[in-house]
């Protein structure tokens, strides 16, 4: 639990609030001036990270980028306090319109651009450090083969096999092989030429789709926290975004391929690389997830559990194949 | 500083950050007027009315920080622009020496910390190493504590004993502790490994680089940690902390450079391929570099730190943090076991 009356002096000091009242509301810490209501968000991040978070609110505000919650700064300029050794941060307090990515794909496709447009060309103020995921991927997939590799050989190796033993086993040859083609198409040339270009314009990406993260407003899609963002090519996040819309149940192909369009009409800031997005559908995330999952705790009770998760994480990489063949 | 009270809050858990003695009298002694002050693992991030500062108490001598600063001097005459000096204080010196402690400071660089799974950062970051050992070229040694030429052999042989002596710790304990039980799984393999290490050195040129290194006078960053490597937005590599800087072969920065780059991504043989590659391209190694690399890389560091660690209790982590430490370094014997087949196959002999 907080120190309340630290925060609260700590509100005051810092930011220039008169806090009339700190509650808890639905697990959420909030508190009351006498003209509006605040959001106090917990953040674990190192102070290094607030600061570069704190920049990029910044950045984007002065690119004229409003799709974002409000975020308070003291009067120092700092966007973070520290009270009794946790960090936080200020928002303001909103009720969402109801939203789902499911139906508002376009929404979020057109805010996805509109971010990256704006994000472009951030470098952290002073002391302040964003995560790095350039060029990255192939040796993330490569290791994620090797263990699925391993993950092969054991269930191989087992004498009594169970129902979800052989699931696991009969689908691995095909997904081990959409791996080492994902991982044999990033080693090309022209996801480090990408890579490249996107290290020179300083490229930020989102990194989390999680709908928790986005409100709706006005019939606009909002972010509400900027301290998933990292350095990445775009290509990452449009290929993220796609299988987050594939996940919520999204299976026409015109239509998911309509959102690359969406997307490419608001954000022409550089052409992106068809392949390399497919690289990256390619290579069956869900599908890894749950096998790793199994490799954890293959309990023998819960047998039909993973079967079910088996199925649905085949169906999604079904989905996916089918929009990397239609991008083709 | 506000009226020159610190918010003590955010050090609380920065436990060794508490032999700092911060006061505004340090400020004043290099002329600065702090704004705010960040602590960072074990320095302070200063913000000035100069820019934004590194702030750092020295655990060691005057006269090995006077070496350091020497180096730095020399590598930048020489070339190697991408160093951040110690700032003068007003009394035009490059250190302060107080009661507690000599302190320094640092400009702090702005970028970003170089990323090891980046290829194009390490790519960089490799040929940045080579300039910067050719821009060390003839700096003399005149502190024999940082002078490690002709002392692997003797290190490695101390280390391969200190394994012994932690196994006879490890047998002796009667209730095994989970870390005692994998120790003792694993150290045999790995003794073998530091074994055959020291026996390839003695047999190795390592003797003839030396002699070699001693004439050239090559110095050696040695603590090349993704932290200690800042790449700014036009993409020059800066490196920073130079504490442990000592002179000795080039390919002990290239090995450590290595082990940390593919210990990761299960020892991958071409990723140290390019390593070599890319700072060869600057300035080539020697096939005898290469074979004395080999006979470097195979002494098994890593698990012999962190049994160091452990048994001799130099880290104040809980046991659980151990393990799991060791559990990854024992986890990829088989794949050094591949990476050393690979590299005697495909790079030094």
């Amino acid at each position: 639990m907080p120190d309340i009356s630290d925060l609260k002096l700590r509100i005051e000091v810092e930011y220039g609030i008169r806090v009339k009242d700190i509650f808890e509301f639905k697990d959420e810490l909030l508190f009351s001036s006498s003209n509006n209501i605040y959001f106090l968000r917990k953040d674990k991040m190192k102070e290094t990270d607030f600061i570069s978070v704190g920049g990029l609110y910044e950045y984007l505000k002065a690119n004229g980028f409003k799709n974002m919650l409000k975020a308070y700064c003291t009067i120092k300029g700092k966007y973070y306090i520290k009270s009794s050794n946790e960090y936080y941060m200020i928002f303001d307090h909103i009720d969402s319109e109801d939203f789902s990515i499911f139906n508002d794909g376009k929404l979020m496709a057109r805010f996805l651009a509109k971010f990256h447009k704006c994000a472009r060309g951030f470098m952290p103020p002073a002391g302040g450090r964003i995560k790095s995921y350039w060029g990255r991927w192939t040796e993330e997939y490569c290791k994620k083969y090797k263990d699925i590799k391993n993950f092969e050989e054991k269930m191989a190796s087992i004498d009594k096999k169970t129902a979800a033993d052989e699931a696991f086993l009969k689908s691995l040859g095909k997904y081990m092989e959409r791996m080492q083609k994902s991982i044999s198409m990033l080693k090309s040339d022209g996801y480090l030429d990408i890579v490249e270009e996107s290290m020179k314009a300083h490229e930020v990406c989102i990194k989390s789709f999680k709908q928790s993260y986005f409100y709706k407003n006005e019939s606009n899609i909002n972010i509400k926290y900027l301290n998933k963002c990292g350095y990445d090519i775009y290509e990452k996040d449009i290929s993220d975004f796609m299988c987050k819309i594939v996940e919520s149940g999204m299976d026409d192909i015109k239509d998911l391929k309509e959102l690359i369009y969406v997307y490419k009409c608001e954000n022409f800031s550089r052409n992106y690389n068809k392949d390399i997005i497919r690289a990256f559908l390619l290579f069956p995330e869900q599908y890894v997830k749950v096998c790793c999952k199994y490799m954890k705790n293959n309990d023998k009770f819960a047998q039909e559990k993973y079967i079910e998760k088996l199925k649905c994480a085949e169906h999604i990489e079904d989905k996916k194949m089918e929009l990397v063949d239609a991008l083709n | 500083m506000e009226g020159g009270n610190l918010e003590l809050s955010r050090y609380r858990d920065k436990s060794y950050l508490v032999n700092y003695e911060l006061t505004i009298d340090i400020f004043e002694s290099f002329g600065l007027i702090v704004d705010d002050i960040v602590p960072v693992r074990s320095v302070f991030m200063l913000y000035t009315n100069k820019g934004a500062k590194i702030l750092k108490k020295i655990d060691y001598s005057l006269g090995e920080l006077e070496y350091i600063n020497s180096l730095m001097r020399y590598v930048n005459k020489n070339g190697y622009k991408y160093i951040a000096p110690f700032m003068n204080t007003v009394d035009g010196n490059f250190y302060l020496k107080r009661p507690d402690g000599i302190y320094v400071v640092i400009d702090l660089i702005e970028g970003r910390e170089a990323d090891f799974q980046n290829p194009i950062d390490l790519s960089s970051v490799s040929k940045a190493l080579c300039r910067f050992h050719n821009s060390t070229r003839g700096f003399t040694c005149t502190i024999e504590k940082r002078n490690n030429l002709n002392k692997w052999i003797m290190t490695f042989e101390r280390r391969a004993s200190d394994l012994v002596k932690f196994r006879e710790i490890a047998s002796l304990h009667e209730i095994k502790t989970g870390f005692d039980n994998l120790y003792l799984k694993y150290v045999d393999e790995y003794l073998d490994e530091a074994k055959e290490s020291i026996t390839l050195l003695k047999e190795s040129p390592y003797p003839k680089l030396c002699t070699e290194s001693y004439n050239n006078k090559n110095v050696c960053h040695h603590d090349l940690a993704y932290h200690n490597i800042i790449i700014n937005s036009e993409n020059d590599v800066y490196l920073v902390d130079f504490d442990y800087c000592i002179a000795d072969l080039r390919i002990h920065d290239i090995g450590n450079l290595i082990v940390k780059a593919i210990k990761n991504c299960k020892w991958d043989i071409e990723k140290a391929k390019k390593i070599i590659e890319d700072y060869s391209s600057v300035d080539a190694l020697k096939s005898e570099e290469l074979q004395v690399l080999y006979d470097f890389l195979i002494f098994p560091q890593d698990f012999y730190d962190i049994s160091r660690c452990y048994y001799m209790k130099t880290k104040n982590w809980d046991e659980y943090d151990f393990l799991s430490r060791l559990e990854t370094k024992a986890g990829y014997y088989d794949d050094r076991k591949t990476f050393f087949n690979n590299f005697k196959q495909g790079i030094a002999f």
